[in-house]
């Protein structure tokens, strides 16, 4: 027993010890998804194969990270580089941690190369705080569109196509009543009310923090009228609920999705078949609903998440971190074959207008999602974005659940009650914050 | 008269008797609904594990369908497409954590225990009123300090703040003391130190042997506690390649994970069933050793 | 003379020697203790009055005296999550002791001689070995809405489904009923062990008297249960006042933070899920309030057992009388 232990004790402490050396030959990256994994592991390392340093990655989940980062942060256990989301990017770009990305010191400034390569100007901005410039960039754009389903259209509508749709969808009112008459026919137009938020949050004319207030504005209690509203119109599924994906399919009842550009090739693809479904497409419409899928604006121009890359002050291989933003966020041979691989949407301009052409979806009926969301990005105010919004965002879903009360349990709360509970729950997740 | 009397008496037994097999049937009855109560959503769990996410959201049923190996391949296979861990590899974990953990627990609750019972000396019962002090202390308090503490030392995201704080755990400590006040035979241990055993000898071949089935007991309890341990975990690791079983599980907490029903019941299942099948080999020692813990204090 | 001085000399010699080992055999749990428990806690007190927070560290903080304490003595939202606690905690426990003392009773009646006690017992324990992690999200599933089983087996009513766990009620008594289920089994193994361990010669010479197994239950039974139902009650409450995984992970405080525990609100501070957290000083500074309530609760509890107790002991004498 006693040998068992002190064999124990030995092999944790040469664990503990083999942890701390490694410290000075790595890179270490932290990010929330595998995605930009990927990124390093198919494609930087094959062009880079003789680094003199190892990249060392660890994934922590979205919902933790802040929790897990921050403490860590200006410490000797904190990362070389971060990924970070579009819920707190704009957290850590105004901490004044992240390292300068614009700095002429070393001649190596990619934030400039990224605005001569025609970078989306939100995208930097975004990134971008009063006392060290560039501190984030990313890659990748995340304009937003209303896909619709083109059978629907045409029973209700008596068209489906896109201008058409889009008239019928223009502003919130129009939305409205194109919900009535989806009814009619038996469609609901929405899956729930939750996809509304994000949308018509990118309506509002300031950001949720103003001047270190909260700011609350009148439109907020137009957002609450329009989802009660809304409410016996849709399916009254969660966002990211079974059932919200279940009325992505064939069979469904549910006329549209408000989603981004990642939302179509990795929500919208994949829950459009049968689970079992091995074929790249489906073509029968009572289980599938491949090819059957239009893409319009929507009431709103509007972007939805998106992810940043970092580095952090406190690293040591600065060159190390800049090489590999550069090679993510500015590379076009890499982002070309990115986009051929994932479909996903870059925030490069130039390669934007370069390959837009060649897309033709037949997921969409032939429809070209690229030249749609290039002109989608256009409308997007990077300005709205502060470092409180996924706090803020949070608290006001919770009161909006009571607000509507889709089952009809108890009483509905009131919008003025939702409000006081809101700001004390705001008020005490960030004491920071004025709250008026 | 007499006879009547008799006859009285048989027949009040027999009233008697007939109320006492009621009450019985009744108890039994009342139980077996709460036994029912106790595994039925083990049941469904179990059932739905087998059955694919359109049967799960179809009926409710308790025959088991043919879904099990898709709903596992489908577990492995989203958890690895959304860059998480096989559930395996949490299992692993969690293993490596709680062995560790069990054994330093139970190992250093013996020697303290030993150590409280074989020798005398200055401030023995000041020293054991803590120990006993201390298990009534709420341990979730200090959370906040704990973790500032693991910082401090740059600890976190490592598995040694969950293992060493093992070393003092005061109620194995307590259970093994109380053991040890009725199996330590004193002339047994001094006949072993004429032999020229050494103290920590004697601890070891002499003791150890003796106080075997506690430390079964005991082990088994702190495996439960420690293998079942969320809170502690959850604010310490971060790299989901080292999360524990509990960490992986509360994953489905976020609607994110939770899109297929066949996987959510998979997985519960596959962290459900080896503590049911350790429980059904151990629960008379589980049992043994709660019902030691409560009366002794 | 001589031999016996040697003697004593040697006896002095080992005890000091033995008393050696003594501190040797538990100094690993000492030092353990002090170091990932004692100094823990002075962290937390030391926190709860400084300003550690958001991206300040221990390591460059400072003293602001009792502020935290002042900004929690505002905070509804605390004294809202202390009422949560004690309302599900309550919820849970009459019921838990309640069914814990009349199963307990029944097993241990030497007249109704329940047979399979044993068998029935560990399988009313078995929920208490499996996680509680695995347990909130089982019970998530078991109360999906809308096609959960439990709403399956509504429909079988003709009911619409229900989201169960938004509606704060309910929410409230699934949770209390977790708890329930997860610990009456403990509860009543607790009782019957203190049940068994009352002389059976007290019964008999009740019974001699000519006492009714009622009169016996009231009069010997109760009474000398009086230190383990103290015990169970205080654990429960120290356990109970700390409630935080199923909480957390069922309902995440919801519906309208009706189900927020005061733990679930202390990690929410400190480690908050989607920003609105790393609140370390104030989470510090509830943390110190709740541990100060869980003991005024433990003594108060105590206290009034032990009123009672004296209390019970009177009534015996007078009986005797």
């Amino acid at each position: 027993m006693k040998k068992v232990l002190v064999l124990m004790i030995a092999v944790m402490a040469v664990l503990t010890l083999s942890a701390c050396e490694k410290e000075d030959t790595t890179l270490n990256v932290w990010l929330f998804t595998d995605e930009i994994k990927g990124m390093i592991e198919d494609y930087y390392l094959v062009d880079n194969p003789d680094l003199p340093y190892t990249i060392e990655i660890s994934i922590t989940a979205s919902a933790d990270f802040e929790a897990k980062l921050d403490p860590v942060l200006d410490s000797k256990d904190a990362p070389d580089m971060v990924a970070l989301e579009a819920a707190f990017v704009s957290k850590y770009v105004e901490t004044g941690y992240l390292l300068p990305l614009d700095d002429t010191t070393d001649g190596d400034n990619i934030a400039q190369k990224a605005v001569n390569n025609g970078v989306m100007p939100y995208t930097l901005d975004i990134g971008t705080n009063a006392d060290d410039g560039v501190v984030a960039m990313t890659w990748q754009c995340t304009p937003g569109a209303f896909f619709y389903r083109r059978s629907m259209a045409t029973v209700t509508f008596g068209s489906d196509d896109p201008a058409d749709v889009q008239a019928e969808v223009a502003n919130w009112d129009k939305f409205q009543a194109a919900a009535t008459d989806l009814k009619a026919d038996g469609y609901n137009i929405i899956s729930g009310y939750g996809d509304l938020t994000n949308v018509f949050y990118a309506g509002r004319t300031a950001g949720w923090q103003v001047d270190g207030a909260l700011n609350l504005e009148d439109s907020i209690e137009d957002l609450f009228i329009l989802a009660n509203e809304i409410d016996p119109y849709t399916a009254q599924a969660g966002q990211w609920s079974d059932a919200w994906f279940a009325e992505m399919k064939g069979n469904a009842t549910t006329f549209g999705y408000f989603l981004p550009t990642w939302g179509l090739h990795y929500v919208l693809v994949p829950n459009s078949r049968p689970e079992d479904s091995t074929e790249t497409f489906a073509t029968d419409p009572a289980t599938s609903s491949w090819g059957d899928w239009g893409m319009v604006q929507g009431p709103q121009a509007y972007s939805w998440g998106g992810t940043w890359i970092a580095g952090l002050k406190t690293t040591d291989k600065p060159e190390a971190c800049k090489d590999l933003i550069e090679y993510i966020t500015i590379n076009q041979e890499f982002q070309n074959l990115w986009v051929l691989k994932t479909g996903d949407f870059v925030s490069n301009k130039a390669l934007v207008n370069s390959i837009k052409t060649q897309f033709s979806m037949e997921f969409l009926a032939g429809q070209n999602h690229y030249i749609m969301f290039a002109d989608f990005a256009e409308g997007i105010d990077g300005s709205l974005m502060t470092s409180i919004d996924g706090t803020v965002q949070n608290k006001l879903a919770n009161e909006l659940v009571l607000y509507v009360n889709s089952d009809g349990s108890g009483d509905d709360k009131s919008y003025a009650d939702c409000i006081a509970d809101f700001k004390a729950e705001v008020e005490a997740a960030l004491p920071d914050l004025t709250v008026a | 008269m007499v006879l009547n009397m008799k006859k009285n008496k048989v027949k009040a037994m027999k009233s008697d008797r007939t109320i006492l097999n009621i009450q019985r049937t009744l108890i039994y009855i009342l139980c077996v609904v709460l036994v029912f109560l106790s595994i039925i959503p083990f049941v469904i769990m179990i059932v739905n594990a087998t059955r694919s996410n359109i049967d799960i959201q179809g009926g409710l049923t308790l025959i088991p369908s043919k879904y099990f190996f898709s709903n596992y391949a489908n577990l492995t296979q989203t958890f690895l497409d959304k860059g998480d861990i096989h559930i395996f590899h949490a299992f692993l974990n969690s293993l490596y954590v709680t062995s560790f953990s069990v054994s330093l627990s139970v190992y250093f609750g013996a020697f303290v225990a030993y150590g409280f019972t074989a020798y005398e000396f200055k401030g023995k019962k000041a020293l054991f009123t803590f120990v006993i002090g201390v298990i009534m202390v709420p341990t979730q308090i200090s959370l906040v300090g704990f973790y500032q503490f693991v910082l401090v030392l740059g600890l976190t995201d490592s598995y040694i703040p969950l293992i060493i704080p093992a070393i003092a755990t005061p109620t194995t400590v307590f259970f093994l003391k109380q053991y040890l006040a009725g199996a330590y035979q004193k002339d047994l241990i001094d006949a072993a130190r004429i032999d020229g055993c050494g103290e920590f000898g004697i601890f070891h071949k002499i003791m150890m042997p003796i106080m075997k089935p506690a430390l079964a007991t005991m082990a088994i309890l702190s495996f439960v506690g420690v293998w079942n341990n969320y809170i502690t975990p959850n604010m310490l690791i971060r790299d989901n390649t080292k999360y524990l079983l509990p960490q992986f599980i509360a994953l489905f907490s976020q609607d994110f994970y939770r899109t297929d029903y066949g996987i959510v019941y998979m997985a519960l299942t596959l962290s459900v069933v080896p503590l049911l099948i350790m429980y059904a080999c151990l629960s008379q020692y589980i049992v043994r050793g709660i019902a030691l813990g409560g009366v002794k204090e | 003379m001589e031999i016996y001085n040697e003697e004593t000399t040697k006896k002095v010699a080992k005890k000091i020697n033995y008393s050696k080992y003594g501190y040797m055999y538990i100094a690993p749990f000492f030092i353990v203790y002090l170091l990932f428990n004692l100094i823990p806690l002075l962290f937390t007190f030391y926190l709860s009055v400084s300003d550690v927070r958001g991206f300040t560290k221990i390591g460059d903080s400072s003293i602001i005296g009792f502020e935290n304490y002042l900004d929690i003595f505002k905070m509804n939202i605390f004294w809202e999550a202390l009422g949560n606690t004690v309302i599900i905690w309550i919820l849970n426990y009459i019921p838990q002791i309640g069914m814990a003392f009349i199963l307990a009773k029944w097993f241990t009646d030497l007249r109704l001689r329940i047979k399979a006690a044993g068998i029935f017992r560990a399988f009313f324990y078995m929920p208490n070995i499996i996680t509680a992690a695995t347990v909130a999200m089982l019970f998530f599933s078991l109360f999906a809405y809308p096609f959960g089983p439990m709403n399956q087996l509504y429909g079988i009513f003709g009911l619409d489904p229900k989201d169960f766990l938004n509606d704060v009620w309910i929410a409230r008594i699934i949770i209390a009923f977790i708890q329930f289920w997860m610990w009456y089994g403990q509860t009543l193994i607790l009782l019957m062990a203190g049940i068994m361990a009352i002389s059976p010669s007290l019964y008999e010479a009740a019974m001699i008297d000519g006492a009714t197994s009622g009169q016996m239950f009231r009069k010997i039974t109760l009474p000398l249960l009086k230190p383990i139902m103290l015990f169970i009650l205080v654990t429960s409450l120290i356990g109970g006042m700390q409630m935080f995984d199923i909480p957390w992970l069922l309902t995440k405080g919801g519906p309208d933070y009706k189900t927020r525990t005061i733990m679930v609100l202390i990690y929410e501070q400190a480690f908050g899920r989607q920003g609105g957290g790393q609140i370390y000083n104030r989470s510090a500074a509830m943390s110190v309030i709740l541990f100060f309530i869980v003991l005024a609760m433990s003594i108060g509890v105590a206290y009034l057992m032990k009123e009672n107790k004296t209390k019970g002991k009177n009534g015996a004498k007078y009986e005797k009388k």
